[in-house]
């Protein structure tokens, strides 16, 4: 006698999520709830391992045994939703923030947020980036353009240094000595136009900038927001180091002539 | 203060040169050149069954090629040991192939 499917299924993932010992669905020999278990711990460690490939800096940051710790209780609470484990971890930057065993790592959690924009920026869809030219034929009109953002541009906002730290971790080459944690960074901008992934740290008036752009703010209110920031905001090193690392994939409204 | 809108529109109008020089500049770059590879120094293809890169056997081999600067492969004219010339082309080429 055998219980409809759904609900068998239904039992099963439920104890492949309980974390005592001897869990195992109803009904199951001893033998069969001891090979269970075996089973268990595969998915288990597959969950904790992709989350260790997909956050290489936190690891890094806090080491294998406490992160394997904290993925294990992650990977508890927040089974894959998907087929494929290779955006496993959503939110788990959200996790990390409210990981009480990690609050001496005040940006713990914003460097998992980087992390993961890292992820998204690699798996994001190929376009090609929106060619300067076109952006200077809109003439004086690109001060009111609307430019949509490549599918692979993220900007992480952050009051920590977090792309300093992410390029010292894990290390490759000695943290730089000039690290300093109160360093007045505001964000990340993470571009990958082509197949190369850049992460650069953005000061208070550059993140404002591309933080207006990237939400669909024209230029003319980038600089603004820029501008409030920093007095003496360099509007064409910012918007020419935009446009040329290819955060942008078009233009989306033509702006009326002469409006 | 230099934030009028006429100063504004201008800076991006800048900018976006800039930015377009900068993409222009990054363009010029590299072409595949057949045939002016010395034996073992291709950067790749060198026929069925190589691995590429440095697989290359005979000197300016036609169907390996090497990176060069755009605009400088069909200028390269080389002597080789038995006294011909041979000009490097961004086509394969059916000389000096290994049999």
């Amino acid at each position: 006698m055998s219980a409809p499917l759904a609900a068998l299924q239904a039992e099963f993932a439920a104890a492949l999520g309980d974390p005592s010992p001897d869990a195992a669905p109803d009904g199951f020999s001893e033998a069969a709830a001891r090979r269970f278990r075996i089973y268990r711990n595969n998915v288990r460690v597959a969950l904790i391992e992709a989350l260790a490939a997909a956050y290489p800096a936190v690891l890094s940051l806090v080491g294998e045994p406490f992160f394997h710790r904290m993925a294990g209780v992650y990977a508890a609470a927040e089974p894959p939703r998907r087929r494929t484990l290779n955006l496993y971890g959503e939110n788990f930057a959200d996790f990390v923030a409210g990981f009480a065993p990690a609050g001496g790592l005040p940006y713990l959690a914003d460097v998992a947020r980087l992390e993961r924009a890292v992820l998204e920026a690699r798996h994001a869809a190929d376009a090609p980036a929106l060619d300067p030219a076109a952006a200077a034929a809109l003439g004086s009109g690109l001060a009111a353009a609307r430019l949509m953002p490549h599918p692979a541009t993220r900007l992480v906002r952050s009051e920590y240094p977090i792309a300093d730290i992410w390029r010292a971790n894990p290390a490759e080459a000695p943290a730089p000595d000039g690290l300093v944690l109160a360093a007045g960074a505001a964000g990340a901008l993470v571009l990958r136009p082509a197949l190369t992934l850049s992460v650069e740290a953005l000061a208070p008036g550059r993140c404002a900038f591309a933080e207006t752009l990237l939400e669909g703010g024209d230029p003319a209110a980038a600089h603004a927001a820029a501008a409030s920031l920093e007095e003496d905001f360099d509007v064409i090193l910012a918007f020419r180091e935009l446009l040329s690392a290819g955060a942008f994939a078009g233009v989306a409204n033509e702006p009326d002539e002469g409006g | 203060m230099n934030k009028s809108p006429v100063f504004l529109a201008a800076a991006l109008l800048a900018a976006a040169n800039f930015a377009a020089s900068d993409a222009a500049e990054a363009a010029d770059k590299k072409v595949k050149c057949y045939g002016v590879a010395l034996a073992g120094k291709n950067d790749c293809k060198a026929g069925p069954g190589t691995s590429c890169q440095g697989s290359s056997t005979v000197d300016y081999q036609g169907n390996a090629w090497k990176l060069v600067p755009a605009g400088s492969c069909e200028g390269m004219s080389f002597k080789t040991k038995d006294g011909r010339m041979v000009k490097g082309s961004l086509k394969e080429l059916k000389r000096d192939v290994p049999s």
